[in-house]
């Protein structure tokens, strides 16, 4: 026999399981660009209601942080 | 009150002295409608409170246009009908396989997605603005997350103004294409591929526009022609 013997079983649960928390952290990154790009387009374009974004970006970065964590306990 | 007591609210005192603003008549008429003073309208008269990056100290923001909200239906209603999909999940054989954990980390997932597809077309609705200032023509156009363009023209290299309206939409929407062709015509290296660095897209009573952009053309050079370029 070649290489050791991991005993390892891969289920579609645990590959789906990997992928998904993968893509979680991917759209958190994305969600944290995001808020930056928020910041930059406010100071090129300063409008007054401009800060609901900044507090909608914050909202869905939280969101982000906190669904992640759920999928990392539940997996 | 008569009207030579009532001080113009578009002149500016400076140094005790008045300066008078290029403030021209479709301006001060779109002002005066009360209909175009939100900050979410595709068209903002003197907007409240609005800057730019680059706005010079006594430069006054005239129009602070953006693609009118009927250009947001596609992303709107691709998002309503992805909402639904985790609720058809178990037609899916291979999906139906999966244990009951892996299936709500899946939902949560394609929830966060969504909403991150959401955020991302509302900023760049919101802030891919067109700026007309009493000095300058100014173009934002952001593109995805990294990429951002920026195009100024003073209205004095302003040559040429036309608008279109091509489709359905923007004829019962009324909103269409302003096109600014400028002294250098140089094409953009953008993504957009328009036919002139300033092009307005989808805006909302483009023939208005066309006229505000016509008529400061036309204050720029009679002041030149007086000799009072600034």
């Amino acid at each position: 026999m070649i290489g050791p013997d991991l005993n390892l079983q891969l289920g579609l649960d645990t590959i789906l399981g990997w992928l998904i928390i993968l893509a979680m952290i991917i759209i958190v990154l994305l969600l944290l660009v995001t808020l930056r790009q928020a910041y930059l387009m406010d100071k090129v374009v300063n409008v007054p209601v401009g800060g609901n974004f900044k507090m909608l970006a914050w909202g869905l970065v939280a969101a982000g942080i906190l669904l992640t964590a759920i999928v990392l306990l539940v997996s | 009150m008569p009207a030579v007591f009532r001080a113009d609210r578009h002149e500016h005192k400076k140094g005790g002295r008045k300066k008078d603003r290029r403030v021209v008549d479709e301006v001060r008429k779109m002002d005066e409608e009360g209909r175009f003073h939100s900050h979410w309208g595709s068209i903002s008269v003197f907007p409240n409170g609005a800057r730019f990056e680059s706005q010079g100290p006594d430069e006054v923001i005239l129009l602070l246009m953006r693609r009118n909200f009927v250009t947001n239906l596609w992303w709107i209603l691709l998002s309503i009908v992805l909402l639904f999909v985790p609720f058809f999940w178990d037609e899916f054989p291979l999906i139906s396989m999966v244990s009951p954990n892996v299936s709500l980390s899946m939902e949560l997932f394609w929830y966060l997605g969504i909403a991150f597809f959401v955020l991302q077309n509302l900023l760049l609705w919101f802030y891919n603005v067109y700026i007309v200032t009493d000095e300058r023509i100014i173009d934002v156009d952001f593109f995805g997350l990294l990429y951002k363009n920026i195009n100024v023209t003073q209205i004095r290299n302003v040559e040429d103004v036309n608008y279109s309206q091509i489709g359905i939409m923007s004829s019962v929407f009324n909103y269409g294409n302003v096109v600014i062709q400028t002294a250098s015509e140089q094409l953009t290296d953008d993504l957009t591929k328009e036919t002139s660095a300033f092009t307005f897209e989808a805006i909302t009573n483009p023939d208005r526009v066309t006229r505000v952009i016509s008529q400061l053309m036309e204050q720029e050079e009679q002041e030149s022609y007086e000799g009072r370029v600034r």
